[in-house]
């Protein structure tokens, strides 16, 4: 532990925008073996009450191909002083306030969370990182937020 | 893919839903990195993999973590997550078996919305959890 930036709490790290997009939401689809139709097609979607396809759950996390580089995650993480080494992916959470639809282009805000330690189950402590991203429509609503916790072991 | 809508009167408390088994393949694995945008190479380049002491590429969590939301959908319904959250354990290799399985634990209002707790989990063929899991939908009520 003790390597860890606490000063880095709340601090925004990133803005960007993430158009949602047909063709990917439904090669997102196909990616994890999800053949419902309203991920590839428009007009079963506008039947069932949306404006286009929307995205599946996890989606959000195809965000990444809009960051400023391709290893932003990484690099925050150096930043912080996480040790990429003794760290790994904790949780994934993604909390919705409405379905995500195709054609639009959300804004996103990624923001470092809480940093705590815990005592691991086996013991030793572990450093708890949070990585928030939150995303807004074009009305400054929020739509998604995505959160993941790294986990980095003493 | 529900055809017919669920409605919240119509959930029992301890209900299953319907469990499914996908056995992964290197192909699962290249074709989710492609889709995700996730290229650390432990995940793709075996020989990357091996030269720091793998036996082999291994899955990423959000592959399987992504293959388990169907499972609500298909239930719930389109639309109608309000929160996924899942907890990565065991790694997830090619040809490993995994069961992909989930239960109804709560039912309650709150803030006008009618909501439905499940637990999920992904388990390997030796028994082992690869994730687990919960999710929160929002039902329809019937009139």
């Amino acid at each position: 532990m003790g390597n860890i930036d606490k000063g880095m709490i709340g601090k925004k790290l990133n803005e960007f925008e993430f158009p949602v997009e047909r063709g990917k939401v439904k090669e997102f689809a196909s990616a994890i073996c999800d053949p419902n139709p309203v991920y590839q097609d428009k007009e079963y979607a506008r039947n069932r009450g949306f404006e286009d396809v929307i995205a599946p759950v996890t989606f959000p996390i195809t965000s990444g191909f809009h960051l400023s580089s391709d290893n932003f995650v990484l690099d925050t993480a150096l930043e912080l002083g996480m040790d990429p080494g003794k760290s790994v992916h904790g949780t994934f959470e993604v909390i919705y306030q409405r379905p995500m639809c195709a054609g639009e282009t959300l804004r996103g805000e990624m923001v470092i969370g809480d940093i705590y330690e815990k005592e691991g189950k086996r013991g030793g402590m572990m450093t708890m990182v949070e990585m928030t991203n939150n995303f807004y429509d074009e009305e400054d609503s929020l739509v998604v937020t995505l959160k993941n916790v790294f986990i980095e072991r003493s | 893919m529900a055809d017919e809508q669920l409605y919240f009167e119509d959930v029992q408390g301890n209900e299953e839903l319907s469990p499914f088994a996908i056995t992964i393949t290197r192909t699962h694995i290249v074709k989710y990195a492609g889709a995700s945008g996730d290229f650390f190479p432990i995940h793709h380049d075996e020989e990357f993999a091996k030269s720091v002491g793998l036996p082999s590429v291994f899955a990423m969590g959000l592959m399987h973590g992504g293959m388990l939301t169907r499972m609500v959908t298909d239930w719930a319904g389109d639309g109608r997550v309000k929160r996924y959250k899942i907890r990565f354990a065991t790694m997830v290799w090619p040809g490993d078996t995994l069961t992909f399985k989930g239960k109804v634990v709560k039912k309650y209002q709150e803030e006008c919305e009618n909501l439905v707790d499940c637990e999920l989990s992904i388990v390997n063929q030796n028994g082992e959890n690869a994730i687990t899991g919960n999710a929160t939908v929002s039902l329809p009520l019937k009139q």
